[in-house]
């Protein structure tokens, strides 16, 4: 693993997030794009953190320092007031790691845990309306799509196949879309919306190639990493057709972009 | 002579260019 973080603003500007901390990943926009949320090990602490990047003043804050735990997978609230993580604990009575979803209040970096059982939960985002929250579950490696409601943790089932691996959800325009195999024996990753009756495959699936980690621009138009050019690279669908994006990729995998339109 | 020759090698160039992708990268920032 050897991970990178690039921002880049409108004018085609490129910088790295850089700091006391390596194998950054994952990140989020929040309310602005001068908030970004992302996932690296603090290299003091040894553990992975949760860090918020300003923009503006290009200053870097670990907001989970010295937890004492591996915090992963962040996502912003729609208010920009909280941030939806996954964090891990050693568990004695199973002598293995737990993983439960949590909720850190930005302002006063108090971490609020949402689960406490034994399913491993993983990368949780927020609905439009911050009043759920969706996320990945875990049943003998195998995940499904589920939400949560933040008021009463009501939990239930949004998407699962049987043998099929359907992770990395995200919410867009009152929309969920997440990645999923093609099928039980063919893990191809493809990706999915579903408008709140039917899930159907994105018109730019094929077979033989993975495809994930979507960022909606629009109801039809998104940026996703894909490996039809071997290696994940970054690409936009337009509605009708795909292009690489060629100035954004670089020899690595291009994977976990987030996208903040231009208003 | 010159000028005319010119301008249909230009032209022939045009008519083989490969056409260019209608799409454009969306405006915005990207991390």
């Amino acid at each position: 693993m050897d991970s990178q973080l690039y921002y880049r603003t409108p004018d085609g500007t490129v910088k790295t997030i850089e700091g006391s901390f390596v194998h950054a990943m994952n990140s989020s926009f929040g309310t602005s794009p001068d908030k970004v949320a992302f996932m690296a090990i603090d290299q003091a602490a040894d553990e992975w953190d949760i860090f918020v990047y300003n923009a503006s003043d290009e200053s870097i804050i670990n907001m989970t320092e010295y937890s004492g735990f591996r915090n992963e997978d962040p996502k912003w609230s729609p208010d920009g007031k909280s941030i939806v993580f996954k964090r891990e604990k050693w568990n004695h009575d199973i002598n293995g790691f737990k993983y439960d979803l949590a909720l850190l209040d930005v302002e006063s970096r108090q971490v609020t845990m949402l689960t406490d059982d034994f399913t491993e939960e993983a990368m949780p985002c927020f609905s439009c309306d911050g009043k759920y929250i969706y996320c990945a579950g875990y049943k003998n490696g195998i995940g499904s799509i589920y939400h949560m409601d933040l008021k009463t943790k009501k939990r239930s089932t949004i998407y699962s196949e049987n043998g099929v691996n359907a992770y990395y959800p995200i919410t867009f325009n009152n929309e969920l879309y997440f990645t999923k195999w093609r099928s039980r024996n063919d893990h191809h990753d493809q990706l999915m919306k579903f408008d709140g009756r039917r899930t159907v495959g994105l018109p730019f699936n094929t077979s033989q190639h993975d495809y994930s980690d979507i960022c909606p621009v629009s109801g039809s138009s998104y940026i996703y990493s894909s490996t039809l050019n071997g290696d994940y690279d970054l690409y936009f669908f337009n509605g009708r057709e795909s292009i690489v994006l060629t100035n954004l990729n670089t020899g690595k995998n291009e994977l976990g972009a987030d996208y903040f339109a231009l208003r | 002579m010159f000028v005319k020759l010119s301008a249909l090698i230009a032209a022939a160039v045009l008519s083989f260019a490969p056409a260019k992708s209608a799409v454009q990268a969306p405006d915005g920032w990207l991390v």
